[in-house]
Protein backbone atom coordinates (compact mmCIF):
# COMPACT_ATOMS: atom_id res chain seq x y z
CA UNK A 1 0.00 0.00 0.00
CA UNK A 2 1.46 3.47 -0.72
CA UNK A 3 1.66 6.44 1.61
CA UNK A 4 -1.58 8.21 -0.20
CA UNK A 5 -3.45 4.70 -0.24
CA UNK A 6 -2.65 4.35 3.52
CA UNK A 7 -3.44 8.09 4.36
CA UNK A 8 -6.80 7.81 2.40
CA UNK A 9 -7.78 4.76 4.48
CA UNK A 10 -7.15 6.81 7.49
CA UNK A 11 -8.96 9.64 6.59
CA UNK A 12 -11.91 6.99 6.43
CA UNK A 13 -11.20 5.84 9.43
CA UNK A 14 -11.35 9.22 11.09
CA UNK A 15 -14.43 9.76 9.49
CA UNK A 16 -15.87 7.23 10.75
CA UNK A 17 -14.33 7.43 14.34
CA UNK A 18 -16.08 11.02 14.52
CA UNK A 19 -19.47 9.49 14.03
CA UNK A 20 -19.95 7.71 17.14
CA UNK A 21 -20.90 10.83 18.73
CA UNK A 22 -22.80 10.73 22.10
CA UNK A 23 -24.55 14.74 21.61
CA UNK A 24 -24.30 16.62 18.28
CA UNK A 25 -25.93 19.82 18.59
CA UNK A 26 -23.32 22.63 17.10
CA UNK A 27 -25.18 25.81 18.70
CA UNK A 28 -23.70 27.81 20.61
CA UNK A 29 -25.73 27.48 23.60
CA UNK A 30 -25.48 23.83 23.94
CA UNK A 31 -22.79 21.46 25.03
CA UNK A 32 -19.86 20.40 22.61
CA UNK A 33 -20.13 17.54 20.12
CA UNK A 34 -17.96 14.39 22.66
CA UNK A 35 -17.13 11.27 21.71
CA UNK A 36 -16.44 8.11 23.41
CA UNK A 37 -13.84 6.08 23.31
CA UNK A 38 -12.77 2.64 25.18
CA UNK A 39 -9.23 2.31 25.50
CA UNK A 40 -9.77 -1.28 26.30
CA UNK A 41 -12.16 -1.95 23.45
CA UNK A 42 -11.00 -0.12 20.34
CA UNK A 43 -12.43 -0.45 16.90
CA UNK A 44 -10.64 -1.73 14.14
CA UNK A 45 -10.82 1.59 13.00
CA UNK A 46 -9.86 3.24 15.82
CA UNK A 47 -6.87 0.88 15.97
CA UNK A 48 -5.50 1.70 12.20
CA UNK A 49 -5.30 5.95 13.29
CA UNK A 50 -3.34 5.01 15.97
CA UNK A 51 -0.24 2.69 16.58
CA UNK A 52 3.41 2.38 15.08
CA UNK A 53 5.44 -0.74 13.41
CA UNK A 54 9.13 -0.69 12.97
CA UNK A 55 10.30 -0.91 9.75
CA UNK A 56 12.22 -4.14 10.54
CA UNK A 57 11.75 -7.03 12.42
CA UNK A 58 14.95 -6.76 14.16
CA UNK A 59 14.36 -3.68 15.96
CA UNK A 60 10.85 -4.63 16.57
CA UNK A 61 11.86 -8.03 18.41
CA UNK A 62 14.28 -5.89 20.83
CA UNK A 63 11.92 -4.04 21.50
CA UNK A 64 9.63 -6.95 22.47
CA UNK A 65 12.13 -7.95 24.49
CA UNK A 66 12.16 -5.19 26.53
CA UNK A 67 8.51 -5.51 27.29
CA UNK A 68 8.74 -8.98 28.36
CA UNK A 69 11.86 -8.50 30.53
CA UNK A 70 10.23 -5.56 32.13
CA UNK A 71 7.03 -7.67 32.87
CA UNK A 72 9.19 -10.90 33.79
CA UNK A 73 11.79 -9.30 35.96
CA UNK A 74 9.75 -6.62 37.37
CA UNK A 75 7.51 -9.59 38.72
CA UNK A 76 10.54 -10.79 39.92
CA UNK A 77 11.51 -7.40 41.94
CA UNK A 78 8.43 -7.24 43.80
CA UNK A 79 8.02 -11.28 45.10
CA UNK A 80 7.78 -12.24 48.36
CA UNK A 81 11.83 -13.23 48.42
CA UNK A 82 13.32 -10.09 47.56
CA UNK A 83 11.26 -8.04 49.73
CA UNK A 84 11.98 -10.14 52.82
CA UNK A 85 15.77 -9.90 51.50
CA UNK A 86 15.41 -6.51 51.35
CA UNK A 87 12.91 -6.35 54.90
CA UNK A 88 16.10 -8.08 56.72
CA UNK A 89 18.84 -5.76 55.18
CA UNK A 90 16.96 -2.75 56.26
CA UNK A 91 16.34 -4.24 59.71
CA UNK A 92 20.12 -4.72 60.32
CA UNK A 93 20.39 -1.13 59.84
CA UNK A 94 18.14 -0.78 62.55
CA UNK A 95 16.02 0.73 59.44
CA UNK A 96 12.15 -0.82 57.98
CA UNK A 97 10.79 -1.09 54.41
CA UNK A 98 7.69 0.18 56.23
CA UNK A 99 8.53 3.50 58.03
CA UNK A 100 9.46 6.85 56.84
CA UNK A 101 13.36 7.80 57.41
CA UNK A 102 14.98 11.50 57.96
CA UNK A 103 17.79 10.31 54.92
CA UNK A 104 17.59 12.22 52.21
CA UNK A 105 16.95 10.69 48.74
CA UNK A 106 20.49 10.66 47.84
CA UNK A 107 21.90 8.68 51.07
CA UNK A 108 18.56 6.53 51.03
CA UNK A 109 19.68 4.99 47.61
CA UNK A 110 23.80 4.81 48.99
CA UNK A 111 22.12 2.69 52.05
CA UNK A 112 19.82 0.39 49.68
CA UNK A 113 22.62 -0.38 46.79
CA UNK A 114 24.62 -2.17 49.35
CA UNK A 115 22.30 -4.53 49.55
CA UNK A 116 23.46 -6.25 46.45
CA UNK A 117 20.43 -8.23 45.42
CA UNK A 118 18.40 -4.71 45.57
CA UNK A 119 21.10 -2.86 43.49
CA UNK A 120 21.63 -5.82 40.41
CA UNK A 121 17.75 -5.49 40.31
CA UNK A 122 18.24 -2.05 39.90
CA UNK A 123 21.04 -2.23 37.46
CA UNK A 124 18.83 -4.78 35.21
CA UNK A 125 15.73 -1.98 34.96
CA UNK A 126 18.12 0.79 33.93
CA UNK A 127 20.33 -1.83 31.54
CA UNK A 128 16.69 -2.32 29.82
CA UNK A 129 15.61 1.53 29.83
CA UNK A 130 19.04 1.81 28.01
CA UNK A 131 18.90 -0.78 25.55
CA UNK A 132 15.56 0.72 25.04
CA UNK A 133 16.30 3.94 24.15
CA UNK A 134 19.37 2.49 22.11
CA UNK A 135 18.07 -0.19 19.68
CA UNK A 136 15.66 2.18 19.04
CA UNK A 137 17.75 5.37 18.22
CA UNK A 138 19.81 3.11 16.50
CA UNK A 139 16.74 1.57 14.07
CA UNK A 140 15.43 5.11 13.31
CA UNK A 141 18.86 6.73 12.28
CA UNK A 142 19.46 4.08 9.58
CA UNK A 143 16.63 5.46 8.04
CA UNK A 144 17.71 9.08 8.89
CA UNK A 145 17.29 10.38 4.95
CA UNK A 146 13.77 8.70 4.21
CA UNK A 147 12.34 10.18 8.09
CA UNK A 148 13.99 13.14 7.06
CA UNK A 149 12.45 14.00 3.65
CA UNK A 150 9.07 12.91 5.27
CA UNK A 151 8.83 15.08 8.46
CA UNK A 152 10.03 18.20 5.47
CA UNK A 153 7.04 17.25 3.66
CA UNK A 154 4.76 16.95 6.21
CA UNK A 155 5.91 20.48 7.90
CA UNK A 156 3.95 22.36 4.93
CA UNK A 157 0.99 19.80 4.76
CA UNK A 158 -2.03 19.44 6.80
CA UNK A 159 -4.96 18.63 7.80
CA UNK A 160 -3.99 20.84 10.89
CA UNK A 161 -0.87 23.30 10.66
CA UNK A 162 2.56 23.85 12.30
CA UNK A 163 4.02 26.91 13.55
CA UNK A 164 8.22 26.01 13.90
CA UNK A 165 10.18 28.52 15.72
CA UNK A 166 13.46 28.09 14.48
CA UNK A 167 14.57 31.11 16.80
CA UNK A 168 13.18 29.76 20.22
CA UNK A 169 15.36 30.52 22.71
CA UNK A 170 14.91 27.39 24.79
CA UNK A 171 15.61 26.95 28.29
CA UNK A 172 18.45 24.45 29.54
CA UNK A 173 16.17 22.99 31.96
CA UNK A 174 14.42 21.74 28.95
CA UNK A 175 17.63 20.50 27.28
CA UNK A 176 17.65 16.93 29.51
CA UNK A 177 17.95 13.71 27.87
CA UNK A 178 15.12 13.06 29.91
CA UNK A 179 14.32 9.05 30.25
CA UNK A 180 17.59 8.49 29.11
CA UNK A 181 16.25 9.28 25.71
CA UNK A 182 19.58 10.08 23.49
CA UNK A 183 19.58 13.75 22.82
CA UNK A 184 16.43 14.79 24.74
CA UNK A 185 13.57 16.53 22.79
CA UNK A 186 15.47 18.45 21.31
CA UNK A 187 18.99 17.60 20.40
CA UNK A 188 17.55 14.38 18.03
CA UNK A 189 16.51 15.81 14.90
CA UNK A 190 14.55 12.13 14.86
CA UNK A 191 13.73 12.85 18.91
CA UNK A 192 9.97 12.36 17.61
CA UNK A 193 10.50 8.97 15.57
CA UNK A 194 12.32 7.40 18.26
CA UNK A 195 10.02 8.49 21.35
CA UNK A 196 6.95 7.04 19.81
CA UNK A 197 8.41 3.75 18.68
CA UNK A 198 10.04 3.24 22.16
CA UNK A 199 6.89 4.19 24.40
CA UNK A 200 4.21 2.26 22.88
CA UNK A 201 6.51 -0.27 22.80
CA UNK A 202 8.23 -0.41 25.75
CA UNK A 203 6.48 1.61 28.26
CA UNK A 204 3.40 0.28 30.38
CA UNK A 205 4.19 -3.39 29.70
CA UNK A 206 3.59 -3.45 26.26
CA UNK A 207 -0.23 -2.49 26.52
CA UNK A 208 0.17 0.76 25.14
CA UNK A 209 0.65 0.09 21.27
CA UNK A 210 -2.49 1.66 20.53
CA UNK A 211 -1.84 4.67 22.37
CA UNK A 212 -4.14 3.38 24.65
CA UNK A 213 -2.81 4.42 27.64
CA UNK A 214 -3.26 7.98 26.41
CA UNK A 215 -6.57 7.32 25.14
CA UNK A 216 -7.77 6.53 28.68
CA UNK A 217 -6.76 10.14 30.17
CA UNK A 218 -7.83 12.28 28.05
CA UNK A 219 -11.43 10.92 27.78
CA UNK A 220 -11.16 11.70 31.44
CA UNK A 221 -9.63 15.39 31.74
CA UNK A 222 -12.32 17.68 32.89
CA UNK A 223 -14.45 20.14 30.60
CA UNK A 224 -16.47 22.89 31.52
CA UNK A 225 -19.35 22.73 33.71
CA UNK A 226 -21.11 24.36 30.87
CA UNK A 227 -19.90 21.61 28.41
CA UNK A 228 -18.55 23.86 25.46
CA UNK A 229 -14.97 23.14 24.19
CA UNK A 230 -14.24 25.61 21.31
CA UNK A 231 -10.77 25.15 21.80
CA UNK A 232 -8.48 22.75 23.84
CA UNK A 233 -4.80 23.22 24.51
CA UNK A 234 -2.42 20.73 25.38
CA UNK A 235 0.52 21.88 26.45
CA UNK A 236 4.25 19.87 26.38
CA UNK A 237 2.35 17.48 23.89
CA UNK A 238 5.75 16.00 22.88
CA UNK A 239 4.47 13.16 19.91
CA UNK A 240 0.80 14.34 20.25
CA UNK A 241 -0.22 11.20 21.58
CA UNK A 242 -2.16 13.40 24.27
CA UNK A 243 -3.26 15.51 21.73
CA UNK A 244 -4.89 13.32 19.17
CA UNK A 245 -7.32 11.79 21.29
CA UNK A 246 -8.85 15.28 22.29
CA UNK A 247 -9.77 15.86 18.85
CA UNK A 248 -11.13 12.27 18.52
CA UNK A 249 -13.27 13.28 21.89
CA UNK A 250 -14.56 16.53 20.65
CA UNK A 251 -14.41 16.45 17.05
CA UNK A 252 -15.80 20.34 16.34
CA UNK A 253 -12.84 22.35 18.45
CA UNK A 254 -10.33 23.32 17.72
CA UNK A 255 -7.54 21.58 18.83
CA UNK A 256 -3.77 22.92 19.63
CA UNK A 257 -0.62 21.18 20.90
CA UNK A 258 2.62 23.51 22.33
CA UNK A 259 5.50 21.84 22.50
CA UNK A 260 9.20 22.79 23.16
CA UNK A 261 11.64 20.12 21.58
CA UNK A 262 11.04 20.79 17.31
CA UNK A 263 12.04 17.20 16.15
CA UNK A 264 8.51 16.01 18.71
CA UNK A 265 6.50 19.11 17.65
CA UNK A 266 7.42 18.47 14.03
CA UNK A 267 6.39 14.05 14.62
CA UNK A 268 3.08 15.22 16.35
CA UNK A 269 2.11 17.17 13.35
CA UNK A 270 3.20 14.62 10.77
CA UNK A 271 1.55 11.74 13.12
CA UNK A 272 -1.45 13.91 13.08
CA UNK A 273 -1.60 14.37 9.25
CA UNK A 274 -1.06 10.31 8.72
CA UNK A 275 -4.17 10.09 10.97
CA UNK A 276 -6.00 12.23 9.28
CA UNK A 277 -7.05 14.61 12.34
CA UNK A 278 -6.72 18.13 12.16
CA UNK A 279 -5.03 19.17 14.80
CA UNK A 280 -2.59 22.32 15.06
CA UNK A 281 0.75 22.34 16.58
CA UNK A 282 3.05 25.15 18.18
CA UNK A 283 7.01 24.96 18.78
CA UNK A 284 6.87 27.36 21.90
CA UNK A 285 7.26 27.41 25.61
CA UNK A 286 4.37 27.34 27.81
CA UNK A 287 5.54 29.93 29.78
CA UNK A 288 5.35 32.53 26.31
CA UNK A 289 3.09 30.92 24.49
CA UNK A 290 1.58 34.09 22.79
CA UNK A 291 -1.95 32.92 22.69
CA UNK A 292 -4.51 35.52 23.70
CA UNK A 293 -5.82 35.93 26.85
CA UNK A 294 -9.14 33.79 27.72
CA UNK A 295 -8.72 31.91 24.49
CA UNK A 296 -8.80 28.02 25.54
CA UNK A 297 -12.00 25.76 26.99
CA UNK A 298 -9.87 23.52 28.40
CA UNK A 299 -5.63 23.01 28.93
CA UNK A 300 -4.39 19.42 29.50
CA UNK A 301 -1.21 18.09 30.54
CA UNK A 302 0.32 14.96 30.80
CA UNK A 303 3.41 14.55 32.61
CA UNK A 304 4.80 17.50 31.97
CA UNK A 305 5.35 19.89 35.24
CA UNK A 306 7.56 16.85 37.11
CA UNK A 307 9.60 17.49 33.92
CA UNK A 308 10.21 21.57 34.29
CA UNK A 309 12.41 22.99 36.60
CA UNK A 310 9.95 24.27 39.59
CA UNK A 311 11.59 27.94 38.74
CA UNK A 312 9.46 28.17 36.30
CA UNK A 313 6.37 26.31 37.76
CA UNK A 314 4.67 29.73 38.60
CA UNK A 315 5.16 31.82 35.47
CA UNK A 316 3.40 28.00 33.55
CA UNK A 317 0.33 28.25 35.85
CA UNK A 318 -0.13 31.79 35.15
CA UNK A 319 -0.08 31.41 31.78
CA UNK A 320 -2.34 28.73 31.78
CA UNK A 321 -5.00 30.80 34.15
CA UNK A 322 -4.29 33.53 31.27
CA UNK A 323 -4.84 31.73 28.05
CA UNK A 324 -8.20 30.06 29.73
CA UNK A 325 -11.55 31.41 29.77
CA UNK A 326 -14.03 31.83 32.74
CA UNK A 327 -15.38 28.53 33.48
CA UNK A 328 -12.32 26.52 31.54
CA UNK A 329 -10.09 23.93 32.94
CA UNK A 330 -6.65 22.72 33.33
CA UNK A 331 -6.31 19.16 33.42
CA UNK A 332 -3.16 18.24 35.60
CA UNK A 333 -2.46 14.40 34.80
CA UNK A 334 1.44 13.89 36.40
CA UNK A 335 3.24 12.37 38.79
CA UNK A 336 2.50 12.53 42.62
CA UNK A 337 3.82 15.54 44.21
CA UNK A 338 3.19 16.99 47.73
CA UNK A 339 -0.15 18.76 48.48
CA UNK A 340 -2.38 15.94 46.99
CA UNK A 341 -4.66 14.61 49.87
CA UNK A 342 -5.69 11.57 47.58
CA UNK A 343 -1.49 10.41 46.65
CA UNK A 344 1.54 11.59 48.36
CA UNK A 345 4.67 11.22 48.05
CA UNK A 346 6.69 7.77 49.62
CA UNK A 347 8.91 8.94 52.36
CA UNK A 348 10.51 5.47 53.08
CA UNK A 349 14.17 4.21 52.44
CA UNK A 350 12.84 2.49 49.44
CA UNK A 351 10.37 5.18 48.25
CA UNK A 352 13.25 7.22 48.56
CA UNK A 353 15.74 5.42 47.16
CA UNK A 354 13.85 4.70 44.07
CA UNK A 355 12.59 8.19 43.33
CA UNK A 356 16.30 9.01 43.55
CA UNK A 357 16.68 6.04 41.29
CA UNK A 358 14.23 7.74 38.50
CA UNK A 359 15.36 11.17 39.02
CA UNK A 360 18.94 10.45 38.61
CA UNK A 361 19.75 7.67 36.70
CA UNK A 362 16.92 5.16 35.55
CA UNK A 363 14.44 7.01 34.32
CA UNK A 364 16.74 10.55 34.62
CA UNK A 365 14.41 12.83 35.66
CA UNK A 366 16.12 15.37 36.73
CA UNK A 367 13.57 18.00 38.12
CA UNK A 368 10.92 15.38 39.45
CA UNK A 369 12.87 15.29 42.76
CA UNK A 370 11.70 18.96 43.35
CA UNK A 371 8.48 18.89 41.92
CA UNK A 372 7.78 15.77 44.13
CA UNK A 373 8.65 17.68 47.30
CA UNK A 374 6.69 20.89 46.23
CA UNK A 375 2.73 21.75 47.34
CA UNK A 376 1.85 21.49 43.46
CA UNK A 377 -1.88 22.11 43.83
CA UNK A 378 -1.47 25.11 46.46
CA UNK A 379 0.25 26.67 43.52
CA UNK A 380 -2.80 26.57 41.04
CA UNK A 381 -4.80 28.03 44.42
CA UNK A 382 -2.66 30.57 44.65
CA UNK A 383 -3.03 31.76 41.01
CA UNK A 384 -6.89 31.98 41.70
CA UNK A 385 -8.18 28.05 40.58
CA UNK A 386 -10.42 26.25 42.39
CA UNK A 387 -8.71 22.62 42.40
CA UNK A 388 -10.97 19.20 43.38
CA UNK A 389 -8.90 15.80 43.22
CA UNK A 390 -10.77 13.06 41.46
CA UNK A 391 -11.18 9.50 42.63
CA UNK A 392 -8.68 8.14 39.64
CA UNK A 393 -6.13 7.23 38.62
CA UNK A 394 -6.28 6.30 34.96
CA UNK A 395 -2.96 6.27 32.75
CA UNK A 396 -0.59 6.50 35.64
CA UNK A 397 0.35 9.15 37.82
CA UNK A 398 -2.07 11.27 39.53
CA UNK A 399 -4.90 13.82 38.54
CA UNK A 400 -5.65 17.38 39.83
CA UNK A 401 -7.98 19.53 38.68
CA UNK A 402 -8.35 23.04 38.05
CA UNK A 403 -11.17 25.76 37.54
CA UNK A 404 -10.99 29.28 36.46
CA UNK A 405 -13.89 30.97 38.27
CA UNK A 406 -16.50 32.78 36.32
CA UNK B 1 32.04 23.09 -10.17
CA UNK B 2 29.01 21.37 -8.53
CA UNK B 3 26.81 23.67 -6.43
CA UNK B 4 27.69 22.99 -2.54
CA UNK B 5 24.45 21.41 -0.75
CA UNK B 6 23.22 23.60 1.77
CA UNK B 7 22.59 21.02 4.98
CA UNK B 8 19.31 20.51 5.54
CA UNK B 9 17.42 22.33 8.27
CA UNK B 10 16.49 19.90 11.37
CA UNK B 11 15.64 21.99 13.88
CA UNK B 12 18.05 20.19 16.68
CA UNK B 13 19.64 22.16 18.76
CA UNK B 14 22.51 21.45 21.94
CA UNK B 15 21.34 19.48 24.56
CA UNK B 16 22.41 18.57 27.82
CA UNK B 17 24.11 15.04 28.18
CA UNK B 18 23.30 12.92 30.96
CA UNK B 19 25.83 10.76 32.63
CA UNK B 20 23.43 7.52 34.16
CA UNK B 21 25.70 5.21 31.85
CA UNK B 22 28.44 6.11 34.17
CA UNK B 23 26.91 4.82 37.04
CA UNK B 24 27.40 1.51 38.96
CA UNK B 25 25.43 -0.22 41.32
CA UNK B 26 26.67 -2.98 42.45
CA UNK B 27 29.99 -3.29 44.31
CA UNK B 28 32.02 -4.20 40.95
CA UNK B 29 32.03 -2.62 37.76
CA UNK B 30 32.71 -5.83 35.98
CA UNK B 31 29.44 -7.13 37.53
CA UNK B 32 27.42 -3.90 36.24
CA UNK B 33 29.17 -4.52 32.99
CA UNK B 34 28.44 -8.46 32.73
CA UNK B 35 24.53 -7.57 33.57
CA UNK B 36 24.62 -5.43 30.80
CA UNK B 37 26.32 -7.17 28.06
CA UNK B 38 24.27 -10.58 29.24
CA UNK B 39 20.60 -8.38 28.73
CA UNK B 40 22.20 -7.13 25.62
CA UNK B 41 22.64 -10.38 24.41
CA UNK B 42 19.18 -11.75 25.59
CA UNK B 43 17.75 -9.02 23.32
CA UNK B 44 19.87 -10.12 20.25
CA UNK B 45 19.37 -13.89 21.04
CA UNK B 46 15.07 -13.24 21.25
CA UNK B 47 15.72 -11.24 18.08
CA UNK B 48 17.09 -14.32 15.85
CA UNK B 49 14.77 -16.76 17.45
CA UNK B 50 11.94 -14.36 16.42
CA UNK B 51 12.93 -14.03 13.19
CA UNK B 52 13.75 -18.44 12.53
CA UNK B 53 10.02 -18.66 14.07
CA UNK B 54 8.99 -16.35 11.12
CA UNK B 55 11.16 -17.66 8.56
CA UNK B 56 10.25 -21.61 9.22
CA UNK B 57 6.22 -20.74 9.16
CA UNK B 58 6.63 -18.71 6.36
CA UNK B 59 8.96 -21.81 4.70
CA UNK B 60 6.65 -24.32 6.03
CA UNK B 61 3.58 -22.19 4.26
CA UNK B 62 5.83 -21.74 1.19
CA UNK B 63 8.19 -23.49 0.32
CA UNK B 64 8.79 -27.08 2.08
CA UNK B 65 12.37 -27.78 1.01
CA UNK B 66 13.85 -24.69 1.44
CA UNK B 67 14.66 -25.48 5.27
CA UNK B 68 17.05 -28.00 3.84
CA UNK B 69 18.54 -25.45 1.90
CA UNK B 70 18.99 -23.21 4.61
CA UNK B 71 20.89 -25.40 5.85
CA UNK B 72 23.14 -25.95 3.06
CA UNK B 73 23.61 -22.65 2.14
CA UNK B 74 26.99 -20.91 1.06
CA UNK B 75 27.10 -17.41 0.93
CA UNK B 76 28.92 -15.22 -1.77
CA UNK B 77 32.00 -13.33 -1.26
CA UNK B 78 30.17 -10.00 -0.88
CA UNK B 79 27.25 -11.55 1.27
CA UNK B 80 31.01 -12.57 3.34
CA UNK B 81 31.59 -9.17 3.69
CA UNK B 82 28.05 -7.75 4.15
CA UNK B 83 27.74 -10.32 6.93
CA UNK B 84 31.50 -9.35 8.65
CA UNK B 85 30.22 -5.90 9.03
CA UNK B 86 27.23 -7.29 10.75
CA UNK B 87 28.85 -9.25 12.83
CA UNK B 88 31.14 -6.14 14.08
CA UNK B 89 28.28 -3.90 14.54
CA UNK B 90 26.76 -6.86 16.86
CA UNK B 91 29.53 -7.32 18.64
CA UNK B 92 29.81 -2.89 19.49
CA UNK B 93 26.26 -3.48 20.39
CA UNK B 94 26.52 -5.58 22.67
CA UNK B 95 29.88 -6.12 24.28
CA UNK B 96 31.27 -2.58 23.91
CA UNK B 97 29.76 -2.13 27.67
CA UNK B 98 32.46 -4.14 28.87
CA UNK B 99 35.11 -1.69 28.41
CA UNK B 100 33.41 0.78 30.17
CA UNK B 101 34.97 2.73 32.96
CA UNK B 102 32.32 4.21 35.94
CA UNK B 103 32.56 7.59 36.97
CA UNK B 104 31.45 9.37 40.33
CA UNK B 105 27.85 10.65 39.62
CA UNK B 106 26.83 11.66 43.32
CA UNK B 107 25.68 15.49 43.49
CA UNK B 108 23.80 17.52 41.01
CA UNK B 109 22.72 16.89 37.31
CA UNK B 110 25.54 17.66 34.88
CA UNK B 111 24.11 21.15 33.19
CA UNK B 112 27.13 21.22 30.21
CA UNK B 113 25.62 21.75 26.86
CA UNK B 114 26.54 19.11 23.77
CA UNK B 115 26.04 19.69 20.43
CA UNK B 116 22.84 18.16 18.47
CA UNK B 117 23.10 14.13 17.56
CA UNK B 118 25.79 13.29 14.73
CA UNK B 119 23.95 14.90 11.44
CA UNK B 120 26.30 12.86 9.10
Amino acid sequence: MTDLERRTVLATAAAALTGAAVGTDEAADKPSREVAIDHENLTPEQRKLMGVRFKGLEAESHLDFVTGFRRVMGRVGGNRDASTETERFLRAKGLSTLDDTDLNHEQAWNLITQDQPFAARLRLMSTIQTLMWDRTMRAMHADRAELLTALEKSDKSGPGKLELNPNLQIPDYARHEIHQQPGGYVGDPLGGFVYHHAVTQGFRGGTADHDENHIEYTQQHLKPADGKVKRVLDIACGTGQSTTPMKMRFPDAEVWGLEVGAPMVRYAHYRAAKMGLEVNFRHGLVEENGFPDNHFCMVTEHLMFHEVAVENHEKIVKEIFRVLRPGGTFSHHDLVSEGNPKQKPSHTVTGKAQLWETTRHNNYEPHYLKYSGSDFPELLRKTGFVVSFPDRSGGGGTHVYATKPV
Amino acid sequence: MAEVKKERPDFAVDYVKGDWDRTTYTDNVHIDNLMDCVVGLGAEVWAIKKRNMVLEKLLEEKQPGLNAKVEAYVPSEETKVAWAKERDDWIGRVFAVLARVPQNTSGANPSAKVPPISRS
